[in-house]
């Protein structure tokens, strides 16, 4: 693992979020323009159900963890891994591709763009927490972007996951070892309220059919990360089927 | 609530529910100016985070108090959120202690809390805009061996809070009252080492649940919240069945089955 130079601190991989309360949705969106949105990456979207593409927006608040306290937005596709053949759905062969990752603090925004490539940039995030329904909001240029309100789900229990993150940060396709745990799971079916500003991030998710209806959405009271390194990707090369150990929901 | 651009204030704010609230604040996007008395043990709340800013002042000193609120208003602006989380808690029975040490409870926890209070308060009024958090205790309701200097305290910020709330109706300021049973915190832990019996058996609640709680109650406009599973249960028992309340306590004190008689009961 490495040390990095960010904004005159230093960073050490892997980076530990400590404390973390995130809520997330998942949409199943068609899988042609899902395909176009991350063309630029040369990753594939995972094809689910036939002629769709899982598409996940949520939003995390990050109390305490190596990077600072901070808001955060992520719009992410569900994409196969590079070299596995696309339609097979076995584990092993997805990772989630981080296509929007705005954030309310400089010193995470410059960690995330250096270290992983992550497409950080620094905006208005806020979290409102109500008494049904919790609610993220992301201001561009003091303009809406994109409203998510998750309604407060049914208590369950999710696994301890890891997964493949990628991002493509200057033209290059970078995968970051995700670990994530957690106490306070909620979720269900649907619950997702979506508001669409008029700008340009807006106009993306708008191209994939938003505002839909979410398949589930949840929340996760306190939230335990680490990332790992950023290795860099090349699709050209075949890739060793022994590298890809990450999983969306893998069990530890 | 949005928090980008507005100023904040938290004393208290090098550890415990002080050093979370600071923490949580800045996430929200507030400017925190951080306040406790070293600039070193503030370290924690800086981390990686510009918008937190670190001044040192003692609560207890009219003089510092004064002036460090001057200083963050002339650097930053007019405070828009009080949070005074600055206390120390001495555990011991009462005829143990020294005057010294339970006035310097009372100084720090009551006496901080009012002058930080008043240093931000006429600015709020004047701007009509202010949010008042006072980190009090579950022991200022619910009295305990061991905790009577650290109650009597803690009593008087919640009837101070109570009446300022009341005093404040229609200037757009909002006030919590927060009384949260022992939480995890350093704090907790130091207690538990200077006086194992104090707190026994009381397992701490997490410092984000005493803050959520608090952020409810300002969103729904109350004036005390009460975090914990069992927190209004307690505080009820010790409303309605005192007597009750202090033969259970002292049993665990091995004290006699024969308590004082607290007269007739509140109506």
């Amino acid at each position: 693992m490495a040390t990095y130079e960010v904004l005159g601190s230093q960073v050490s991989t892997p980076v530990e979020i400590r404390d973390a309360r995130s809520w997330f949705s998942t949409f199943a969106v068609p899988l042609e323009s899902a395909r176009d949105l991350i063309a630029y990456s040369g990753l594939e979207p995972s094809p689910m159900m036939g002629k769709r593409a899982l598409v996940s927006l949520g939003f995390v608040r990050y109390v305490d963890g190596d990077l600072g306290p901070y808001h955060e937005v992520v719009v992410a596709v569900i994409v196969s891994a590079p070299g596995s053949a696309p339609g097979k759905k076995k584990s092993g062969e997805t990772g989630a591709f981080i296509h929007q990752l705005p954030v309310n603090q400089p010193f995470t925004c410059e960690a995330g763009r250096s270290i992983w490539g992550f497409p950080k940039f620094v905006t208005d995030i806020e979290i409102d927490e109500g008494v049904h329904r919790d609610t993220g909001t992301l201001k561009i240029d003091g303009e809406l972007a994109l409203k998510i309100s998750i309604a407060h789900g049914v208590p369950t229990r999710l696994p301890d996951t890891s997964l493949a993150a990628y991002s493509c940060g200057d033209g290059v396709l970078r995968r970051t070892e995700w670990r994530l745990d957690g106490e306070g799971s909620r979720g269900r079916p649907g619950g997702v309220k979506i508001e669409l500003g008029d700008n340009a991030f807006a106009d993306e998710l708008r191209v994939l059919g938003f505002p839909r209806r979410a398949l589930m959405s949840g929340s996760m009271r306190r939230v335990r990360m680490t990332f790992g390194d950023a290795e860099i990707v090349d699709l050209n090369k075949p890739s060793s089927p022994g590298t890809s150990d990450s999983t969306v929901g893998a069990i530890k | 609530m949005t928090f980008r651009g507005r100023i904040a204030l938290v004393t208290g704010a090098a550890s415990g529910i002080g050093l979370l609230a600071a923490k949580r604040l800045a996430a929200q996007g507030a400017l925190v100016a951080a306040v406790d008395l070293s600039l070193e043990g503030l370290a924690p709340a800086l981390e990686h985070s510009p918008n937190v800013h670190a001044y040192a002042a003692d609560v207890t000193d009219q003089g510092a108090v004064n002036d460090v609120v001057a200083r963050i208003t002339r650097e930053h602006g007019g405070i828009d959120r009080l949070v005074s989380a600055a206390g120390i808690c001495l555990p011991g029975l009462l005829q143990d202690q020294a005057v010294d040490d339970i006035s310097r409870v009372m100084d720090v926890n009551y006496g901080g809390t009012v002058r930080m209070v008043k240093a931000v308060l006429d600015g709020m009024i004047e701007r009509s805009r202010g949010d008042i958090v006072l980190i009090a205790s579950l022991a200022g309701w619910v009295p305990s061996y061991r905790m009577g200097a650290y109650g009597a305290s803690k009593f008087a910020v919640v009837a101070f809070g109570e009446v300022l709330s009341h005093e404040l109706v229609g200037t757009g300021l909002r006030t919590v009252v927060v009384c949260p049973p022992p939480v995890d915190t350093p704090m907790l832990a130091g207690i538990n080492e200077a006086d194992p019996r104090a707190l026994e058996g009381l397992p701490g609640i997490e410092a984000r649940e005493v803050l959520d709680s608090a952020e409810a109650a300002l969103e729904r406009g109350e004036l005390f919240a009460f975090p914990g599973p069992k927190t209004r249960q307690a505080v009820r028992s010790r409303r309605m069945t005192p007597e009750l309340l202090w033969r259970r306590l002292s049993r665990v004190e091995n004290g006699p089955s024969r308590q004082p008689r607290h007269g007739a009961p509140p109506a």
